[in-house]
C-alpha cells in the first residue's frame, strides 16, 4: 500500500494499539496500516489482514526446481551424452535425488525471497514517513497507526476520538499537505 | 476436591531492561563508536593470520599441491579435514535460526543473528578448501554443469558433485535468510542514525522497509518458510558431506551411520564455536542482559546432548566393525584406537566425549571459564574427529604394501591457521558494522511485548 497523505498517531502500549487498530478497522476504513518495531501477535486479526500467499510460491517453485533438477540430470545423462560410468544405469534415480532435492530447496528459497519483495513492494525508494520524526520511532520503540485521507470512510474527528480514547500521542497529519 | 497446580515459570529472556529503546541503544552502541583497543589488537592478529594463510595458498598455486603433506594413500588430508570442520561449524547457525525456531525455542532470538553470520563465514572458509584441493583452481568451474568444448557433462552420480550443489545451495539460502532477518534492524538503524554516510548505507541495505503490519505478516510467513526449508537443508548438507566418505569402499568410511553421525557432529562443533564467540561478544559489548546465563546454559545443554550423540556414534562404529565380522573394517577401527594415530583418536575422545560431561552439573553449566575451556576443547576435538576419520582410514586400507604415513607440512598448517584468521576477521568486522543481536526479535520476546488479554500471549 502506498500512502500519500493522512492522519497518524503514535502509541506506547501494545494493548491500546491493538484496540485502536480494531476500532479503525471496524469503522470500515481499508486504507490504513499499523507500524510496529516487531510483529505484534493478534494485531493481524484486529486489522483483519489476510494470510500471506507466499507459501504457494515456495511450494510451486520448490516443486518446479526439483522437477527441473531431475529433468536436467536425465537430459545430460540419458539424452544429450550417454556415458557408461561404472556400469551404472544411465538414469540412476537414487543417485540423482540429492541434486534434485537441493535444487528444489534453492528454487523455493529464491521464490519466497522474491515474493516477499513483491508483496511488501520492496525496495521502496521514497516514503512520506521518512521526514516525520515521530514516524521514525515506529522502528524503535513506539507504534503508529496511519490512516490515508483518501479512504471513503475517512472521518478526521471520529479518528481523533478513537486515537485519544486509546492514549495516542502526537496525532498529526503526515504527507504533502498544508495541514499542521 | 481442590487441586493444587504448580506451574514452571518461564525464565526471563531479557533481564533488567524495561523499555524497547534501551534494546536499540545497547545493540547499536558498538556500531556508533570507534572500535576499542582490544578490537584493533584482535583484528591485527586475525588479519595477520589470514594473510599468512593466503600466502601459503599463493605458494601452493605457484608450486602445486606437492607442497602439502598429501601422498598416495592419503590423498585427502588437511584440506578435506578443514573443509568438513568448517562446514560442520556452519551448521549451528541454521540449526539455531531454523530448527530452534520451528521448535518455538524463544531463547534463540538473542543468539541467532551472530550464529547465522558465523555460518556464512564458516561456509566461506569451507569453500576455500575444495577449491584449492582440486589442484588447478582456475579450472574449478568444471565442477558446475556448464556446456564445454569437451561436450561432457558432470557426473551426477558422484557424491562430490552432490557436495557442490549442497554447499552452494546452503550458502545461498543461509545468506538470504540472514539478510532477511537483518532488514528490520537495518531500518531501525537507518531511522536513528544522524551520520549522513551511514544513513545512505542503511537506507540502501534496508530497502525502504517501514515495519508496516501488512508487511510483517508476509515477513513472518516468509521467515517460517525459510525455517521450514532450511531444516531439511541443513540436515541434507552434512548428510551429503558424509556421502563423500560413505559411498566409497574404504574401511571405516563405508558405513550407514555416517549421515546422522556427521549431522550430530556438526551441531556439536558448531554450537561450541557459537558459544565461544558469544561469550566473548557479550562480555565485550555488554550484552549480558540480552544473552543471559539462561541462554548460555541452554547452549551447554545442547552441547552435552550432541556430545553424547557423537560418543554414541563412536561406540556404534566399533560395535558394527566387530559385528560385521569384516576383517578390514575391524582392522580400520583397531588401527584408529591403537595404531600410529592413536594419540589423535584419544584426543578426539577426550575432547568430544569426556569434556562435555562437566555440563551435567549446573555449577559448570553456568561458569564462564568452564564453558570457554569446554568450547575450545570441543572445537579441537571436532577437528581431530575429521582428521581421524580421513587420515586413519586412508593411510592403511587393504593392501599393506600401499600403506603409508601422513605428515602435514608447514603449508598445511599455514592454510588451516589462515582459515581461522579469515573466519575471526570476518566475525570481528561483522560485530562492528551490523547489529550482533536481532533487535526486532528481542523486542518481541520482552515481557509485555504482546497485549495480554487482547490476544493469547505466546
Amino acid at each position: 500500500m502506498t500512502f500519500k497523505k493522512g492522519l497518524a498517531a503514535n502509541f506506547i502500549s501494545p494493548q491500546e494499539l491493538v484496540r485502536a487498530a480494531r476500532q479503525v478497522h471496524k469503522s470500515g476504513i481499508k486504507k490504513f496500516d499499523v507500524f510496529t518495531p516487531y510483529p505484534i501477535h493478534g494485531l493481524d486479526e484486529a486489522m483483519d489482514v489476510k494470510s500471506s500467499h507466499i507459501p504457494w510460491f515456495s511450494l510451486i517453485f520448490g516443486l518446479l526446481g526439483a522437477g527441473a533438477g531431475l529433468y536436467f540430470q536425465w537430459w545430460t545423462s540419458v539424452a544429450d551424452w550417454k556415458l557408461n560410468i561404472g556400469g551404472k544405469p544411465h538414469f540412476s534415480l537414487p543417485a540423482f535425488i540429492p541434486v534434485t532435492f537441493e535444487l528444489g530447496i534453492l528454487f523455493s528459497a529464491f521464490a519466497s525471497f522474491i515474493a516477499l519483495f513483491y508483496f511488501c513492494k520492496l525496495p521502496k525508494y521514497e516514503s512520506i514517513f521518512e521526514k516525520d520524526t515521530h514516524a521514525l520511532k515506529a522502528t524503535d520503540d513506539q507504534f503508529m497507526i496511519f490512516v490515508e485521507s483518501s479512504d471513503p470512510e475517512f472521518n478526521e474527528n471520529h479518528l481523533r476520538d478513537v486515537f485519544n480514547k486509546h492514549q495516542a500521542e502526537h496525532i498529526r497529519w503526515v504527507g504533502d499537505s498544508s495541514h499542521d | 476436591m481442590s487441586v493444587h497446580v504448580e506451574t514452571l515459570e518461564r525464565p526471563e529472556l531479557v533481564l533488567g531492561i524495561k523499555d524497547r529503546k534501551t534494546i536499540t541503544e545497547i545493540v547499536a552502541k558498538p556500531l556508533d563508536r570507534i572500535p576499542s583497543k582490544s578490537w584493533f589488537l584482535l583484528f591485527t592478529l586475525t588479519a595477520s593470520l589470514m594473510t599468512l594463510g593466503f600466502m601459503c595458498i599463493g605458494w601452493t598455486f605457484y608450486k602445486g599441491i606437492g607442497v602439502w603433506g598429501n601422498n598416495n594413500p592419503v590423498g585427502w588430508a588437511f584440506d578435506i579435514t578443514n573443509f568438513v570442520f568448517w562446514i560442520g561449524i556452519g551448521h549451528a547457525g541454521t540449526l539455531i535460526s531454523a530448527i530452534l525456531f520451528l521448535f518455538r525455542q524463544r531463547w534463540r532470538t538473542a543468539i541467532n543473528r551472530a550464529a547465522e553470520a558465523m555460518t556464512i563465514f564458516a561456509v566461506m572458509c569451507a569453500g576455500i578448501f575444495p577449491l584449492i584441493h582440486v589442484g588447478r583452481p582456475w579450472l574449478a568451474y568444471w565442477l558446475f554443469p556448464l556446456p564445454n568444448e569437451m561436450k561432457i557433462w558432470v557426473n551426477f552420480r558422484s557424491p562430490l558433485l552432490w557436495d557442490v550443489f549442497a554447499v552452494s545451495t546452503y550458502f545461498i539460502v543461509s545468506l538470504l535468510f540472514w539478510y532477511m532477518g537483518l532488514i528490520p534492524d537495518l531500518a531501525t538503524l537507518r531511522d536513528r542514525t544522524t551520520n549522513p554516510i551511514k544513513k545512505v548505507a542503511y537506507s540502501i541495505l534496508s530497502l525502504g522497509w517501514r515495519s508496516s503490519q501488512r508487511c510483517w505478516k508476509h515477513y513472518e510467513t516468509t521467515y517460517l518458510i525459510f525455517a521450514a526449508i532450511s531444516t531439511p537443508l541443513v540436515l541434507s548438507v552434512h548428510s551429503i558431506v558424509s556421502f563423500d566418505f560413505a559411498t566409497s569402499i574404504i574401511p571405516g568410511w563405508h558405513t550407514t551411520i555416517f549421515p546422522p553421525y556427521f549431522v550430530a557432529g556438526a551441531i556439536f562443533g558448531g554450537f561450541a564455536m557459537v558459544l565461544l564467540l558469544l561469550v566473548i561478544t557479550r562480555k565485550q559489548f555488554q550484552l549480558e542482559n540480552l544473552i543471559t546465563m539462561t541462554h548460555l546454559e541452554n547452549m551447554n545443554k545442547v552441547l552435552l546432548t550432541a556430545g553424547m550423540l557423537v560418543g554414541y556414534a563412536y561406540a556404534v562404529e566399533f560395535f558394527t566393525a566387530w559385528y560385521s565380522a569384516n576383517d578390514y573394517e575391524l582392522f580400520a577401527f583397531k588401527n584408529r584406537a591403537f595404531g600410529p594415530y592413536a594419540w589423535a583418536y584419544w584426543t578426539m575422545v577426550f575432547c568430544n566425549v569426556m569434556s562435555p560431561q562437566l555440563f551435567w552439573f549446573k555449577r559448570f553449566r553456568t561458569s564462564i571459564p568452564v564453558m570457554l575451556i569446554v568450547a575450545i576443547l570441543v572445537t579441537i576435538g571436532m577437528w581431530f574427529e575429521r582428521f581421524v576419520i580421513i587420515v586413519t582410514s586412508l593411510h592403511r586400507d587393504y593392501l599393506p604394501s600401499s600403506w603409508d604415513m601422513y605428515y602435514p607440512t608447514v603449508f598445511d598448517f599455514g592454510i588451516f591457521i589462515g582459515s581461522l584468521g579469515l573466519f575471526f576477521t570476518l566475525y570481528l568486522l561483522f560485530v562492528r558494522v551490523l547489529p550482533a543481536v536481532s533487535m526486532s526479535e528481542i523486542k518481541g520476546v520482552m515481557k509485555g511485548a504482546h497485549p495480554r488479554g487482547e490476544v493469547d500471549d505466546v
